[in-house]
């Protein structure tokens, strides 16, 4: 995941980014946004963003894309201006028990749990759990400092153990 | 109150992403469709509309998403300058040459498409899909097209096949329904975060609040938007 300026050990150009990097973007995309039409808006406007800048311009391939993905996504939701002061909640599907549903009943309990959190702390959320950085490479993601990435990751912990907690884990621990 | 953050919820969220992953798109769809491009400032007053404004654009412009890549600067115009296939004869419409073994190359594909996406201003314009797996193009067209269109339905001599498809809407009517919408005075109307067309341009896709899902609400967000709406829980914005 510290890819420099090389795709997969090819010089970097989009092609090769989107070929083998692209669902791994989409996958960053979709979870912080919890879209998938909306995940795919964020990756073409960043990979055509990218066309516009000269490869040896952009030092960290993978770095490059992923911050401006999770930048756009942080900023759409920021301009969003007519609901500013709305918590938002997703609709807790009803889900069944059952093993063959089991999968899909957790994965809606993590889709509802990342949607408690502000955007901001999602994305923190997101780049720490699943792309696995630190806290300086998040802060670098989002243009903020290490202890404000430590605060957003709090927050975000603490509103998703509030969440678990209504929603128990039924996998059988190892 | 809560127990702490413990090991057991890190180990959940971290196989819950994995989980939860699995249902993004893939880059096979993301093929189908064109990238997002920059125009000028994205106005800042109705950024929801914005958004919309940039998906329409998005499905506009000519190039997809793993075919334009090597292409140093974007527009329709300047693909079909020494454009293989925009001027390439086309046949009557069958797809045979471009079927079985024969592999059509990404740049015909997009050159093929260059000259429909140039008709984006072009009242009834819906949006220009490439797929590059199977060297098609696919123009969605709200009403009759013009001749610019028909002319360049069928099968190129490059073996693109270039299709039609109706669209309910435009992608001008999708974006008057984003604004209307969102300019909307019903002071009932759950928040709007985000609205942007529906990939067949039959109608908008809207993220609202919480609660925005229940039929009456849908009902009154299609009535202010004007066209048909699937309402989905958004997330709401960060305030500054």
């Amino acid at each position: 995941m510290n890819e420099r300026s090389r795709v997969d050990g090819r010089p970097f150009d989009l092609d090769s980014l989107a070929h083998t990097r692209g669902d791994e973007l989409l996958r960053l995309a979709f979870l912080v946004c919890g879209d998938r039409d909306l995940a795919q808006d964020l990756v073409q406007a960043t990979l055509a963003a990218m066309l516009e800048r000269p490869p040896e311009a952009i030092d960290d391939v993978l770095g490059y894309a992923r911050r401006s993905i999770v930048n756009r996504f942080v900023d759409e939701r920021r301009r969003s201006r007519r609901a500013r002061d709305h918590l938002h909640v997703l609709a807790a599907r009803e889900t069944t028990a059952s093993d063959v549903q089991a999968a899909e009943a957790e994965r809606e309990v993590i889709r509802s749990a990342l949607a408690t959190l502000q955007p901001r702390e999602r994305v923190a959320v997101v780049l720490r759990y699943y792309v696995d950085l630190d806290d300086a490479a998040i802060a670098d993601h989002l243009g903020c400092r290490p202890a404000t990435v430590r605060s957003l990751l709090a927050r975000g912990r603490a509103r998703m153990k509030k969440h678990f907690d209504q929603h128990p884990d039924t996998e059988e621990r190892p | 109150m809560s127990e702490p953050w413990n090991t057991d919820d890190e180990h959940r969220l971290t196989r819950g992403l994995d989980l939860l992953a699995e249902a993004a798109p893939s880059r096979h769809d993301l093929a189908s469709w064109t990238p997002l491009q920059q125009r000028g400032p994205r106005p800042s007053r109705w950024a929801p509309f914005a958004m919309i404004a940039a998906a329409a654009v998005a499905v506009a412009t000519v190039s997809a998403i793993s075919g334009v890549f090597n292409q140093t600067t974007g527009g329709p115009q300047q693909d079909r300058d020494g454009d293989p296939a925009a001027s390439a004869p086309l046949t009557s419409g069958s797809a045979t040459s471009s079927t079985g073994s024969a592999v059509v190359e990404p740049d015909a594909v997009r050159a093929a498409a260059a000259p429909l996406a140039a008709l984006e201003s072009t009242p009834g314009f819906g949006r220009v899909v490439l797929d590059l797996d199977r060297g098609r193009v696919t123009v969605f067209w709200r009403g009759q097209p013009p001749v610019a269109v028909t002319q360049r339905l069928g099968t190129t001599a490059t073996g693109v096949v270039v299709e039609l498809t109706a669209a309910d809407y435009s992608q001008a009517d999708l974006s008057a329904a984003a604004d209307r919408l969102l300019r909307s005075q019903d002071a009932d109307l759950p928040a709007i975060f985000l609205a942007r067309p529906r990939p067949d341009l039959s109608g908008l896709i809207v993220e609202a609040a919480a609660g925005s899902t229940a039929p009456d609400q849908q009902a009154r967000i299609a009535a202010a938007a004007g066209v048909p709406v699937d309402v989905v829980p958004g997330v709401a914005p960060v305030a500054q």
